[in-house]
């Protein structure tokens, strides 16, 4: 038992009571379901299913080693246990907190967490995702610019319910490196860089930050060619399961073979329930308008 | 594995499948292996669901598909050699 103090926050519908300052997170009052905690981890775990150059999972645990920043120890969907490496910095140890080890905690959760930015439309929201650097939350923001609401940038977590695929919101922030900021006619001095070295900031989106899950209609893929011209196609069949299973946070880290077998059906329920599409751009000039209205006009 | 028209045969139940626009997407609840098959393939996996005989199976897919018996024949037990080499189809 120790006395340390306890920020609660409320994020992927969690009430989350941390040792750890999240300023990314919305605060809340609420009884905390989710313990984020300075302790020892484990340097292994007992029965791994699962083991990677850094990571270890098994039936409900997972463990994750960082070099340098930290080792994060999740359990049982409902608590985080960090080992801080000393002369770690408090922005990194967050990255892999919000990112892997949180991840690992909405999967334990079986939820679905996407990698990528989720955008309201009407009472309904679209996914984008792809790979890191591809510009999904540039394309995130050029909606936010033109005044719709966000539920996510980076981790976007499917959960099914009734039926229904809902995207449950995360955190009122959107990453942006710096160049992108001055696109937006922005500064970005006047945003938080999220990490020392890096010209990448985190830009808070209160005033249009929608708080409610809303169900899902399509994911869309985006992903660079070289010629010239904005691509647009419908993904279909096994490439669809493939397509959403690749762009799962960090899927690899499923853990235990029960919970894969879970995550397969899940996967396959939020297949059948929305659509996916892939929308491809040249590798030079990146015009997010352009991408913009041509999902709005595909999703009329 | 080479199979032959006489033998019957059966899909490996410990295999998880869903249907995706007319493909399958399995996945191995022994070893978390993911497979992928298409319409054909879909098809085939179907037909043994429960013990089926080969020939009985090409007898099946020739009426399905309008296809000419040698060419049903040579899809067939190139996909059996395939799904059988993965231990995905086993002989009974």
């Amino acid at each position: 038992m120790n006395n340390r103090k306890l920020y609660k926050y409320s994020a992927f519908g969690l009430v989350i009571g941390s040792e750890i300052e999240l300023p990314e997170l919305l605060s809340s009052d609420i009884d905390t379901e989710i313990k984020i905690e300075f302790g020892e981890t484990p340097v292994e775990l007992q029965n791994p299913i699962k083991k990677g150059l850094r990571f270890q999972a098994a039936e409900n645990e997972f463990l994750l080693h960082v070099d340098n920043v930290a080792s994060f120890y999740v359990k049982n969907g409902d608590s985080i246990t960090i080992k801080k490496k000393e002369n770690a910095d408090d922005d990194s140890v967050r990255l892999f907190l919000l990112g892997s080890a949180l991840g690992a905690l909405l999967m334990q959760r079986d939820m679905i967490p996407m990698h990528g930015s989720t955008v309201k439309i009407d009472d309904y929201c679209i996914v984008i995702t792809g790979v890191s650097g591809v510009g999904k939350s540039t394309l995130a923001a050029q909606f936010f610019k033109q005044d719709y609401q966000i539920l996510s940038d980076d981790v976007s977590a499917i959960k099914l319910e009734n039926k229904q695929a809902f995207i449950v919101p995360s955190y009122p922030q959107i990453k942006l490196w710096a160049d992108a900021i001055r696109k937006f006619n922005d500064n970005p001095g006047s945003h938080r860089k999220l990490r020392d070295n890096i010209e990448k900031f985190g830009i808070k989106i209160h005033k249009q930050y929608y708080t409610k899950p809303l169900p899902v209609k399509a994911v869309f893929i985006l992903n660079t060619k070289n010629t010239e011209g904005i691509d647009f196609d419908e993904v279909k069949g096994i490439e669809k399961f493939n397509a959403l299973r690749r762009n799962t946070y960090r899927f690899q880290f499923v853990d235990g073979l029960n919970k894969q077998k879970e995550h397969f059906q899940t996967i396959n329920q939020i297949a059948s329930l929305i659509k996916v599409y892939r929308i491809t751009r040249p590798r030079k000039g990146f015009n997010a308008e352009e991408l913009k209205n041509i999902i709005i006009e595909k999703l009329k | 594995m080479k199979f032959e028209l006489e033998d019957i045969i059966k899909r490996d139940p410990e295999m998880l499948s869903s249907n995706m626009d007319g493909e399958t997407v399995m996945m191995s609840v022994e070893n978390g292996e993911y497979y992928g098959l298409n319409e054909i393939g879909t098809r085939i996996w179907e037909l043994s669901e429960n013990e089926i005989k080969v020939n009985d199976m090409i007898e099946s897919l020739m009426e399905e598909y309008d296809v000419d018996r040698e060419t049903c024949l040579a899809d067939v037990m190139e996909f059996l050699e395939e799904l059988g080499k993965k231990k995905l189809i086993v002989k009974v």
